[in-house]
């Protein structure tokens, strides 16, 4: 068979490994070199047959288990690169190490979510800062690939600034990029970045910023965040992780309470980012002193206020954090609950443009 | 379930095969029409009720007409059905949202069952043919049934009259060379569909993406092109898939594409693009209508009859008729008057051929009429910007090699230094990055879902 019809020989018998290979070898949980769950086999019920649920979650489960699955993706990362790509899975390739979110075009969701932000600065009832913060490649269009005919982030936030009382953090960014304020591999910004909304918060609420170097700055490397876990570039530049862990009475989630807004069990695995606020969690309190009559924050954002919430710490005694992604309660009663003497809501512009969850903000 | 995908290639295909060479020849039909309705059923559970219909009807109707040749209606009685049955069924799922929207009337759509489109013209075909008295309608619904649903060519062709396939259903044989054969071609069409068109098409996408209003001429030209490379690639690519399978099978399937990119003319392009809808339109429609028989103007309006079919084929939707039209006119131009200069102006034909193939598919690729009026502006309209540097270096290999992958030179490079070490080493190649480029997949889309 070999002489006569090698093709068929070399393909059978690769098949076979692979089904062998498939039906006897491991099912992995998690894949640390993609940072995130594979899909398990899914169990047979009629229902979701018919519906063809289980159809899609089985070749889910049989990409995800595939033999030597990272083997793959290392393959494909070679081959695109061979193709001279500028990109791999979204995520184009920058200057100085860089990685950067590909956004060509406004996410639908966007339109609704400012209506429901819009809304939401009208049924407050303390006073409200909004932030829309961009995203990496908008602070740092010299690094970009030419012509890379991006999203205009700074351009949109300044359109929505007209209908919208955002505080604008965008010029102070842009002002300041010749620094790290991003991290390379992630798609953060990182305790500089945050910093510098700190500041401008500060301004905005009157109170005076601390300077960043007495803040006790702690680091941890070998950061790989989320876009080099997609992008799978030929060399990377690992990032530091930047966090501070400041004083606290406690830190509240649910009936747990720590005495660290820091989980550094976190820090020594592939899922570091986890490390900030116990991971990501719909309703959580920081309580920096215990006092009788407390100084109040509530702060509704996506995981960029992890780096920023360390510095606000230092203003108030009391901290409430809600991020509608893992939120399933309602924000009015979190708003009543307690007196809130500011309302902090900040989002990266890429969440803030496709989060269907920013609907919550309505009740 | 489609071609391109771990299921089919690392569980469907494996295991249809290994039952199909253990089954003994008599059940053969009948395991392969079992296997074809699974393929079927992986996508849509309820629509394989279509499938049993269309079998059924067109089986029975063809019963019809063998028993009752001498009859002076029945036989008409039953092709009417057929068609009524086969048409109507195309007409409810693919048109009626349709001609809905246009007489603001709000029905809701359906989704379209995959594939119906080939197989309601295949099905009708062997009806036509039976009472054309072609071929003698098939006893057995088994063999017919595992004709009309055969795996191979059921969701994107190509379209198989029965007449070419009658012999095989019955008599074929599987041979080691034929699968040897067929395997390679079913690879060679796999690496067209997973590493050229999808390559290629997130080019495409990315400009399609673009505001429409930041467009720029180069960007709007290479957009087209993308998209021409990526249908291209991936249609050619499914059809080489399904003639592979069929050899593999023992089956011969009809040749679909021939290099149609390398064509002087749009007349020489639709004798090499998806052949068979070309063949069927004219056995089925064009002669009947009298062809070129009865004069040049009624020529030319049997022309229009079977390039407005052929547009709405592709799709429910203004466009796709647009398209067809536009290549109506260009035919009969130069079936009138550009024909004879073309063939003598070698150079200046190809470059006519582009322009013209080009506008083609950026109507065939927008359906939002406001939205295609503003794109063809931007073709022709004198914008620049830095956008192309990024789509060139981006896709500037790829473009390459769709460039050189569309002409026939790889083929003929490839008889030219036929080794089979390298040849096996070369396709075995392609296949590890077909695997690779499908588990690691971010782009892998399905373009015939509205045909």
């Amino acid at each position: 068979m070999f002489k006569k019809q090698p093709l068929s020989a070399v393909i059978v018998l690769m098949t076979v490994i692979i089904l062998m290979f498939d039906f006897l070898g491991p099912i992995r949980v998690f894949s640390s070199y993609e940072n995130r769950y594979l899909t398990q086999r899914p169990t047979l019920n009629w229902q979701d047959v018919v519906d063809g649920k289980w159809m899609l979650t089985y070749e889910e489960f049989i990409n995800d288990q595939f033999m030597i699955r990272d083997g793959w993706i290392t393959l494909k990362s070679l081959s695109e690169r061979f193709l001279m790509k500028q990109e791999n899975n979204g995520i184009l390739f920058g200057k100085d190490g860089y990685l950067f979110d590909k956004i060509f075009k406004l996410n639908e969701q966007a339109s609704l979510n400012l209506r429901y932000l819009a809304e939401f600065e009208k049924l407050v009832n303390a006073p409200l800062t909004s932030m829309i913060i961009p995203n990496s490649y908008a602070i740092y269009p010299h690094l970009l690939p030419k012509g890379a005919p991006l999203l205009n982030q700074v351009d949109l936030i300044e359109k929505w600034d007209k209908n919208l009382n955002l505080l604008r953090v965008d010029g102070q960014l842009l002002a300041n990029n010749a620094q790290s304020l991003y991290y390379k591999n992630d798609h953060h910004w990182n305790l500089q970045g945050a910093y510098i909304a700190y500041t401008v918060l500060c301004e905005q609420w009157g109170l005076t910023p601390l300077l960043y170097e007495s803040f006790a700055i702690e680091y941890q490397t070998d950061f790989f965040g989320t876009y080099y876990a997609k992008a799978k570039p030929s060399s990377v530049i690992a990032d530091r992780l930047e966090f501070i862990d400041p004083v606290i009475h406690s830190y509240r989630v649910g009936d747990k309470t720590f005495s660290s807004i820091i989980d550094r069990n976190k820090l020594s695995t592939h899922d570091k980012y986890g490390a900030f606020l116990h991971g990501n969690i719909g309703l959580s309190t920081v309580t920096v002193n215990e006092t009788k009559n407390p100084s109040r924050l509530l702060v509704i954002k996506d995981s960029y206020a992890n780096s920023l919430i360390p510095f606000l710490s230092m203003h108030f005694d009391e901290i409430v954090i809600v991020d509608l992604r893992h939120f399933s309660g309602s924000l009015s009663a979190v708003m009543q609950s307690e007196s809130f003497d500011q309302i902090l809501f900040i989002q990266n512009f890429s969440n803030f443009t496709t989060d269907a969850h920013l609907a919550k903000l309505r009740y | 379930m489609v071609f391109s995908s771990l299921i089919f290639l690392f569980r469907f295909l494996p295991i249809a095969l290994l039952l199909l060479f253990l089954t003994p020849k008599k059940y053969q039909n009948l395991l392969l029409f079992v296997l074809s309705l699974i393929f079927y059923a992986w996508g849509e559970v309820r629509y394989i009720f279509i499938m049993f219909f269309s079998v059924v009807l067109d089986y029975s109707v063809s019963q019809g007409i063998e028993h009752n040749r001498s009859h002076p209606w029945i036989p008409k009685l039953m092709l009417l059905i057929s068609l009524t049955g086969n048409l109507g069924m195309l007409f409810f799922f693919k048109y009626l949202g349709f001609i809905g929207s246009l007489i603001s009337l709000d029905l809701p759509t359906l989704t379209l069952p995959l594939g119906i489109s080939f197989y309601t013209f295949q099905t009708m075909s062997y009806t036509i043919d039976v009472y054309r008295n072609k071929v003698t309608a098939e006893n057995n619904i088994i063999d017919f049934g595992a004709f009309v649903c055969l795996f191979p060519q059921l969701i994107a062709g190509p379209i198989v009259k029965y007449t070419q396939i009658a012999y095989e259903l019955k008599h074929r044989v599987i041979s080691p060379d034929k699968f040897e054969s067929g395997l390679k071609l079913f690879l060679l069409g796999l690496a067209s569909k997973v590493l050229l068109a999808n390559n290629i098409g997130m080019m495409w996408d990315d400009i399609a993406r673009l505001p429409i209003e930041s467009l720029s001429t180069a960007t709007a030209w290479l957009g087209t092109l993308a998209f021409g490379f990526q249908i291209y690639f991936d249609f050619s690519g499914y059809s080489l898939m399904a003639i592979g399978l069929g050899s593999m099978l023992g089956f011969t399937f009809p040749q679909n594409f021939n290099y149609p990119y390398i064509s002087k003319s749009i007349t020489e392009f639709w004798n090499r693009w998806h052949m068979t809808l070309g063949s069927w339109f004219k056995e089925y429609v064009y002669i009947p209508l009298g062809g070129n028989r009865k004069g040049i103007p009624r020529q030319i309006i049997n022309l229009l009859i079977v390039w407005f079919l052929t547009g709405f084929w592709h799709g429910a939707a203004v466009n796709f008729i647009l398209w067809g039209l536009y290549f109506f006119v260009l035919l009969v131009i130069e079936k009138l008057v550009l024909l004879r200069w073309l063939n003598r102006h070698q150079v200046l034909a190809r470059f006519y051929f582009v322009f013209f193939i080009l506008i083609g598919w950026a109507i065939f690729a927008i359906s939002d009429l406001t939205v295609l009026s503003q794109y063809i502006a931007a073709m022709f309209t004198l914008q620049t910007s830095t956008q192309w540097m990024y789509f060139i270096s981006n896709y500037g290999v790829i473009l390459i090699l769709c460039l050189i992958f569309s002409t026939d030179i790889p083929k003929k490079v490839m008889y030219a230094v036929s080794f089979p070490l390298v040849e096996t080493s070369m396709i075995t190649a392609l296949f590890l990055l077909c695997i690779a480029y499908l588990v690691d997949s971010s782009y892998n889309p399905f373009l015939y879902f509205r045909f």
